[in-house]
């Protein structure tokens, strides 16, 4: 078995941050050696980083959720099984085996996280932000998650809404169904995803004009 | 068209109106026109309000994603007649065809 | 274990800071991280994820709240490989010299056309779940009351200390997955029901907590007992 480290983990705190000079050296490092013993090549990375960077976003997630908006059945199965409702779409990929919607309704918030590591649904999201892999938000919200979301995400929620924190622990990922909004009868499915952020499928922000939170 | 009339205009719509010392401005006559028509068919009760708004949010937020790290080529009144033009077109008040027509029309009147 | 990565309840670490219109990575050494670590990943089951997240775990506290997140990736991905004999420290720390003497070089173009496929193919579109059949009943059904154990061990768990002890309900039966407790160790895996268990914010946190709140975690079925 494996065990944690040593050495007084106390020491040794002055040579952090690690230079990024000294990153980058050892990454070209670790590519070179593997490359050579053929575990990696360079177009295999390059066609992954491509994926992520470009194909793989919050963009997917939009067209889940305004699909559901507008098609009452495909909203059924989506709760009922997101992995193959999204597959229907042909959304599927690393990350997303088992996917899980979370509704939004007028008594009841939901809000994702990884408190232990940064467990996310890429197929729908795409690759998680800084800031939902660092520390203080994994600490905070799923303790005083009312006070987070107001806090630093300029989003109040009543006492008397239900906040539903999905703390990712295992191979299920989460992400939130908001709610249509009122008004929007007469919106296209495609004007109706454009509303849909990032932000509103972890359940940071919600969908109204005004609600101040970038995407 | 007045400034006080902005009042009945959602706050994040109008937060990103262009205005000088609280006064809006338009850069061509074509933008106020357009900013006009569109107030003037809600109050006339031709298209509600609420959809006019969430169809100018979208087409904001699809400009936007399409075009990170270029925000000073946003032009709002341009977002603003996309969505009209889409909601009329939705609507079935014009169809794509007369609009298309129009403009041809015009531009040949134009030179 | 009970590492710094077992975040759930800290306090003074601070405000969530958010940049604005985020790239997905800030520099190329973080594609790179990534890129190799997802192309590894599966990689004739030469890391699994279990082990990534238990050799994270595993860094030494300072270095794991002030790394930046691919670096504590980069720091899993090569504890992982040197224990596994693919590289050595010392041949790792030669080359990165070599390419730290001399900045601006970078390894030659390669291109492996069944590497690629495999990222195309299997990745990319394929699934790749730890889920399993398995023989026995559930033990606990929707709407049953359990309690979480007391356990604190040594190496991996997904069992955070927050939810330890605690009373809670069942609220879902996701299925029979992978074991992490002994699949991050080599140790088989084991697999169990894993159930959506639900928990009152006051009974995690005390009667001063925020009302209204409930934390829904995803637990492993011998990190339970009857309520």
């Amino acid at each position: 078995m494996n065990m944690p480290y040593q050495g007084s983990p106390l020491e040794g705190g002055e040579q952090y941050p690690v230079p990024e000079a000294d990153l980058e050296a050892r990454v070209w490092a670790l590519e070179s050696l593997l490359a050579e013993k053929g575990l990696v090549s360079r177009d295999a990375i390059d066609r992954v980083v491509a994926s992520y960077e470009q194909d793989i976003g919050p963009m997917i997630g939009a067209k889940v959720v305004a699909r559901a908006w507008v098609d009452p059945a495909f909203r059924r199965r989506l709760l009922e099984d997101a992995t193959r409702a999204c597959a229907e779409l042909d959304i599927a990929g690393m990350q997303g085996e088992h996917m899980v919607a979370v509704p939004n309704s007028e008594g009841i918030h939901n809000v994702v996280c990884c408190s232990l590591c940064s467990c996310y649904p890429w197929p729908v999201l795409g690759l998680p932000p800084t800031w939902y892999k660092n520390p203080q938000y994994r600490a905070r919200l799923v303790a005083d998650p009312r006070k987070l979301l107001q806090e630093d995400f300029e989003l109040d929620l009543p006492n008397d809404v239900e906040i539903r924190v999905w703390d990712s622990s295992a191979e299920i990922r989460y992400f939130v169904l908001p709610q249509r909004p009122v008004g929007t009868e007469g919106l296209t499915e495609e004007e109706l995803a454009a509303l849909v952020t990032r932000d509103a499928m972890v359940g940071v922000a919600r969908i109204e004009p005004g609600a101040g939170s970038p995407r | 068209m007045e400034p006080g009339e902005l009042r009945s205009v959602d706050r994040r719509i109008a937060d990103v109106l262009p205005r000088r010392s609280g006064e809006l401005i338009f850069e061509a006559e074509w933008e106020k026109r357009g900013f006009g028509l569109g107030i003037a068919l809600v109050e006339q009760g031709l298209v509600p309000f609420d959809d006019l708004r969430w169809r100018v949010v979208s087409a904001i937020s699809l400009w936007e994603r399409a075009n990170v790290g270029q925000e000073e080529t946003f032009r709002f009144a341009e977002r603003w007649l996309i969505a009209l033009e889409k909601l009329l077109v939705d609507r079935g008040i014009v169809s794509r065809e007369e609009i298309e027509q129009k403009i041809a029309e015009r531009r040949a009147r134009d030179g | 274990m009970n590492g710094v990565h077992d975040l759930g309840g800290m306090h003074g670490l601070g405000r969530v800071e958010r940049e604005k219109d985020e790239p997905v990575f800030h520099a190329e050494w973080e594609r790179n991280v990534f890129g190799i670590s997802y192309v590894l990943g599966r990689a004739a089951g030469l890391l699994t994820t279990d082990e990534g997240r238990f050799a994270r775990e595993s860094m030494p506290p300072l270095h794991y709240l002030a790394a930046r997140y691919y670096e504590r990736s980069l720091y899993a991905m090569t504890s992982n490989l040197v224990k596994k004999g693919v590289i050595s420290e010392e041949e790792l720390d030669a080359r990165a010299q070599l390419f730290k003497s001399s900045p601006g070089t970078r390894p030659p173009r390669t291109e492996n056309p069944a590497l690629l496929e495999m990222v195309e193919q299997r990745m990319l579109r394929g699934r790749r779940s730890t889920e399993r059949q398995v023989a026995e009943q559930p033990r606990f059904r929707v709407g049953d009351p359990v309690m979480t154990r007391n356990i604190n061990p040594r190496g991996h768990t997904r069992l955070p200390r927050y939810a330890r002890g605690k009373h809670a309900v069942i609220a879902r039966l996701h299925g029979a997955f992978v074991y992490p407790d002994t699949y991050a160790h080599g140790l088989g895996e084991n697999p169990q029901y894993v159930y959506s268990v639900r928990f009152d914010g006051q009974e995690l946190w005390g009667d001063q907590a925020e009302p209204n709140t409930v934390v829904y975690l995803d637990l492993w079925e011998s990190y339970l007992t009857p309520g």
